[in-house]
């Protein structure tokens, strides 16, 4: 089978300049679903915003369906056609839009539904997601949690065939869970859609194989 | 010096990216497009107006005084008209709205930049597949192409009503000879002007401004910084852009 993703001798270094990865080859095909396992600040944002193509690697590449992917090159095929289901730590959401704007957009910018088709798909979403009180909310008046939820729906709801889940800001209440649980087995049901996923994203009833970032590796630790 | 070419080099590649990017939209992302693009005519034309329309009949009002006081000393009251659509509509008229727009909207396109730009804004919408060039940029560019156009003329326009109702209640002149001799001084070359000028100060203002603020790399304090230098190249571009013109069309 093809792979979805590879990177091939990825050497990254994370914010504070220190290398977190090492001349890393790991790939995952059509719906593979990998667990992250690391503690904070060990690189599984790194690792994600390098599959987003929001980074460059020092060395290596990053081969996205079958294409090389250039940080922020806004070329990619994958990309354009709205193959990543994006869910970083925070600040997911469009500022300037209300959640329901947010989630309404790429499903006109990128599936093509009309505003008013695309806004009750939306609005079918967050009712889904347990956030159609807060539709009209912009994100700065929405608590993390709620941001976090948001992005994830606004993933769902284009249906992605790469998901890069990353952990909430602080955890989520038992509301939280129950709603993102049911969002992401809805997404995993389809076995074509690929996951990686950062260990604390909620994302537990999804069977992944665990990895654990180590000395600049991802190591693989059990096969569910 | 060198920053300078810096920049133009920047504004030139961000002007062609543009390009490609708004040749590349497809047809169910024009909506899209569209609706942001009212939303920049919005807040860049129509809730300017009022400050326009001020500034214009009130300048228009005040060139006619000072025009007026220099052709009555050589008996030449009836170009008076002629002179005031010359210059509002070659020069005034152009370089108050770009200031106009460059002081309301300019800095406002900047500072909103650098903001998404550090929020991760554009981050986000890069990674779930909307080209944050078509969606954040192209309807700035557009929005401030229809909307420096659409400001000149209303400003032109009221500028020589303004100029005109002055004439009527102050000096011997009637509004029907001066817009009959308004007409006739208004010809093709000041139609292209006022065309070319508001393409290319509507088009330069927000390109600037959206570079500027998107420069901005790691940290808050680099907004001011950011709107500051919006501020002064696009004053800077749009008065060698319009010296330019003027010297081409009537040099």
């Amino acid at each position: 089978m093809a792979e979805l993703l590879r990177l091939e001798g990825v050497s990254l270094e994370g914010s504070d300049g220190r290398r977190v990865f090492q001349n890393l080859n790991w790939s995952l095909p059509p719906g593979g679903r990998a667990r992250l396992h690391a503690p904070s600040g060990a690189g599984t944002s790194a690792l994600l915003r390098l599959c987003a193509g929001l980074a460059d690697p020092q060395e290596g590449r990053v081969i996205l369906d079958g294409v090389s992917l250039s940080a922020h090159a806004f070329a990619h095929p994958f990309l354009k056609e709205g193959g990543i289901g994006w869910v970083p730590r925070d600040k997911g959401l469009l500022d300037n839009l209300s959640l329901w704007a947010n989630v309404a957009l790429p499903l006109r910018f990128l599936r093509g539904h009309t505003r008013v088709r695309a806004e009750e798909l939306a609005r079918e979403w967050l009712e889904a997601g347990g956030l159609s009180a807060r539709a009209q909310y912009r994100p700065h008046d929405l608590e993390p949690r709620e941001r976090w939820l948001g992005t994830l729906i606004r993933a769902a709801a284009v249906e992605p065939r790469l998901w890069l889940l990353d952990r909430p800001p602080s955890g989520l209440d038992q509301w939280g869970r129950q709603h993102a649980s049911q969002i992401l087995r809805k997404a995993a049901a389809k076995p074509e859609t690929a996951f990686v996923i950062a260990s604390a994203a909620d994302g537990g009833e999804i069977a992944a194989i665990d990895f654990q970032i180590e000395r600049g590796q991802l190591v693989s630790r059990a096969t569910p | 010096m060198w920053n300078g070419l810096g920049r133009l080099g920047n504004g030139a590649w961000l002007g062609l990216l543009c390009l490609r990017h708004l040749l590349s939209l497809r047809k169910h992302q024009l909506g899209v497009i569209a609706d942001q693009t009212k939303l920049q005519v919005r807040f860049t034309a129509l809730e300017a107006l009022p400050l326009v329309l001020l500034a214009a009949v009130l300048l228009g009002g005040i060139t006619l005084i000072q025009v007026f006081a220099q052709l009555s000393g050589f008996g030449a009251e009836t170009y008076l008209s002629q002179l005031l659509a010359k210059l509002v509509i070659r020069e005034l008229g152009p370089l108050l709205v770009g200031i106009i727009v460059i002081s309301r909207s300019g800095t406002a396109i900047a500072a909103e930049m650098a903001s998404m730009k550090l929020s991760g804004d554009v981050d986000n919408l890069y990674a779930m597949g909307v080209d944050p060039i078509q969606y954040l940029l192209l309807p700035r560019i557009l929005g401030g192409v229809i909307s420096t156009f659409s400001l000149i003329v209303i400003f032109d326009a009221a500028a020589l009503l303004g100029g005109c109702l002055l004439a009527w209640s102050r000096l011997p002149l009637s509004p029907r000879f001066f817009f009959q001799a308004l007409g006739a001084a208004i010809q093709w070359p000041e139609l292209i002007i006022t065309l070319a000028k508001a393409t290319l100060f509507g088009g330069l203002i927000p390109l600037i401004c959206l570079a500027s603020g998107l420069r901005v790399s790691s940290s808050s304090t680099e907004i001011p910084k950011a709107v500051t230098s919006a501020a002064v190249f696009s004053l800077v571009a749009v008065l060698l852009m319009g010296a330019f013109l003027s010297v081409l069309v009537y040099g």
